[in-house]
């Protein structure tokens, strides 16, 4: 957090405002206020008014020649507590111009951005800043889930992931300090499911104590995951958390993809046939994207069966894009798990 | 000059440690080092400095191992990433050595590339980036004196390389390392040759070698006994209750995945079990399915045991194929478990 030998003279900060005043009325006179940010009924106003409890302080890149923050443009922690409260309870209550929740999440994804910058440039850090970390992990989280489906242009999941990595960090090394919050496992547990591939996060979650049902679930997952079990993957899915769940989504679609490999060999037969029906349950999959699935990794389809061959499974396919599994309500069970975890890590009557 | 800035680095170091200061003489001991990159850099065609590079490298990485343990312990609100910063400071070190290519062989720097990728290893190791590792190995692999650095540095690149391999689930690859490891480490240094049979044990296990009683309570790893019994035998309880007993040694040592692992071949052979008592290369799921249940997989439905077989057909594990709609498993009349060692 500080690099070598600096003992630490932070700015402390002393704006009272989600944004402060100097940058509010530079934005509303430039017209560059968010359409949120602006009072009701002023949208078309020359310029549009900020409302001051909606304007929220935009990330702006730190650049060589740029002067540095004065204090007065720098949120202290209540005030970024505060900040990062209406910015989660914004993501979760509101739907969108014309319903396209993206927006929704740019904008918030914008402003919690320039909430950690603010806190790195004051050299926050240990027990005060995990909710806010913490929460920020949640939508992140929430947020790749949500909008999996949409177009790179339209949602960049990569950077996505880098944010939400870098707040996980955040909280990681926080913890690794000595630090601790109720909501540590939680995060162990998102970290190890969400980085499957890499030893890093299974090796910190098998470290942890104590052992909690979250932990148990994460560890389990990602045996199961390793090993392949797709059968006892998917039944086990349905019952995880929230938040695992979330962090766990974007793998499905390899774990399909080395179901159909293992099946290929195994259920390879010119005569006999498996059912889509079957795969469907097995898969937590639509019989339609069976069907998709199978077409896409090279295997025959013959009215409601999959006829299985060694030779065909193409191994230059890639996992098909994720999609939501809307059955199992995912979004709507984070997002009670997020507006939950608003009230009980933060004091919500500031 | 250098020479002035590493000797007085060096006695600051030294100052702090008997202050007990730790992160000071870590920041004294990154001086050391720059202060050598700097006095490796002027030498054109000689290397007799070698061995204090590496002297210095290794105090660093203590010191770094050290400042983090004190730092831990004290909850500083400033942390320093000391083991990331010794690590910046032996890859310097490492690109003079690699890029020593104008002096002669017996002149090069090159020489003190190994024992510094070892100790790159073990900082790469513990901050858990194992990625890192990978364009050292590819370095040494290149370099034409590969097989001509000194043995006991080959023993321990051997242990991380065979290591890092059984994470990337490369385990022929693994048992090879290992093997050279063990095979080649001093019979007197027992400690570093119990090291490798942690690691060396469950890959050998995984190509279908169990561990002989008298190794392991040779080298006190009896903790890998109910395990190594519990696979032979194919009893899926047995092995969870193997791995819950001794969960912190397994933890510690970075086995407790592979152990987990391990549980596909208790469940081969398990089923090579039922082969047998059937004697029929018509096999009923349902008959795999009890077993599996009597083994301990109490929940195991017919879709699980099926995925199972079909994790086993697809590695080479069984040979034969599925039935789905007469849920049969039906092998292979010649030999449909091979030997594990032939298949992995």
């Amino acid at each position: 957090m500080s690099s070598l030998g600096i003992l630490g003279n932070f700015i402390h900060g002393t704006c009272e405002e989600m944004c402060p005043r100097s940058e509010l009325e530079f934005r509303q006179r430039q017209r560059l206020l968010h359409p949120l940010e602006m009072k009701a009924g002023t949208i078309h106003h020359k310029p549009p008014l900020a409302d001051p409890l909606k304007t929220v302080k935009e990330y702006s890149r730190s650049a060589a020649g740029v002067k540095a923050e004065n204090a007065d443009q720098l949120r202290p922690l209540p005030v970024l507590e505060r900040t990062t409260i209406y910015l989660i309870r914004l993501a979760m209550e509101e739907q969108g111009l014309c319903g396209n929740w993206s927006t929704i999440y740019d904008f918030v994804t914008d402003r919690l951005r320039a909430v950690r910058k603010d806190i790195v440039i004051q050299g926050l850090s240990g027990r005060d800043v995990l909710p806010i970390l913490e929460v920020m992990v949640l939508f992140h989280l929430y947020a790749g889930y949500r909008l999996c489906e949409l177009k790179v242009s339209q949602f960049d999941p990569k950077l996505n992931n880098d944010m939400l990595i870098d707040c996980v960090r955040r909280a990681l090394d926080t913890y690794d300090y000595g630090f601790t919050s109720r909501n540590q496992l939680l995060l162990e547990s998102i970290f190890a499911l969400h980085d499957i591939n890499r030893t890093e996060g299974i090796v910190r979650l098998l470290s942890s104590k104590p052992r909690s049902k979250m932990t148990e679930d994460a560890i389990q997952m990602f045996i199961l995951y390793s090993s392949n079990n797709y059968a006892r993957l998917f039944r086990s899915f349905q019952d995880l958390p929230a938040p695992l769940a979330c962090a766990m989504a974007q793998h499905l679609p390899s774990v399909r993809r080395n179901a159909f490999n293992a099946m290929s060999v195994a259920y390879s037969s010119k005569i006999l046939k498996v059912p889509v029906q079957w795969l469907s349950s097995s898969l937590l999959l639509s019989c339609e994207d069976v069907r998709a699935e199978a077409k896409n990794y090279g295997v025959k389809q013959e009215a409601d069966f999959l006829q299985f061959s060694k030779g065909n499974f193409n191994s230059d396919s890639k996992p098909v894009p994720c999609t939501r599994l809307k059955e199992l309500e995912i979004e709507s069970k984070m997002q009670v798990f997020i507006k939950e975890f608003l009230v009980l890590n933060f004091d919500l009557r500031k | 000059m250098p020479l002035s800035e590493i000797v007085l680095s060096h006695l600051q170091a030294a100052n702090s440690i008997h202050d007990n200061d730790w992160l000071k003489a870590f920041e004294h001991q990154c001086g050391v080092v720059a202060a050598i990159t700097k006095w490796l850099q002027l030498q054109k065609d000689e290397n007799w400095s070698l061995p204090v590079m590496h002297t210095a490298c290794v105090e660093l990485r203590l010191l770094a191992l050290q400042a983090e343990r004190i730092q831990k312990k004290s909850h500083s609100v400033s942390h320093v990433e000391c083991l990331e910063k010794a690590a910046e400071s032996l890859m310097g070190c490492f690109r003079i050595c690699a890029s020593d290519n104008r002096s002669s062989e017996e002149m090069t720097k090159r020489w003190g590339m190994l024992a510094l990728i070892n100790q790159l290893f073990k900082v790469y190791f513990r901050i858990n980036k194992l990625n890192l590792c990978k364009p050292l190995i590819r370095a040494i692999e290149g370099s034409p004196f590969k097989e001509d650095f000194s043995l006991s540095q080959q023993v321990t690149f051997r242990y991380y390389t065979g290591r890092k391999a059984m994470f990337d689930s490369e385990f022929r690859q693994a048992e090879a390392y290992l093997e050279y490891s063990f095979q080649h480490c001093h019979v007197q240094s027992r400690k570093n040759k119990r090291r490798i049979l942690i690691y060396l044990i469950p890959v050998k296990m995984l190509l279908g070698y169990m561990p002989k009683r008298a190794l392991l309570e040779k080298y006190d790893l009896m903790a890998f006994w109910p395990a190594a019994q519990a696979i032979r035998e194919g009893n899926s309880n047995g092995l969870s209750r193997a791995i819950e007993k001794n969960e912190t040694f397994f933890i510690k040592n970075g086995v407790y995945i592979m152990l987990e692992k391990l549980r596909m071949i208790a469940f081969r052979n398990l089923f090579k079990k039922v082969y047998h008592i059937l004697n029929t290369h018509q096999i009923d799921i349902q008959a795999l399915n009890v077993a599996l249940k009597c083994s301990g997989v109490t929940d195991a439905d017919v879709d699980e045991t099926q995925c199972l077989v079909a994790n086993l057909i697809n590695d080479n594990k069984i040979k034969g194929y599925i039935s789905h709609q007469h849920n049969k498993l039906v092998v292979s009349k010649q030999n449909p478990f091979p030997a594990l060692h032939t298949v992995a």
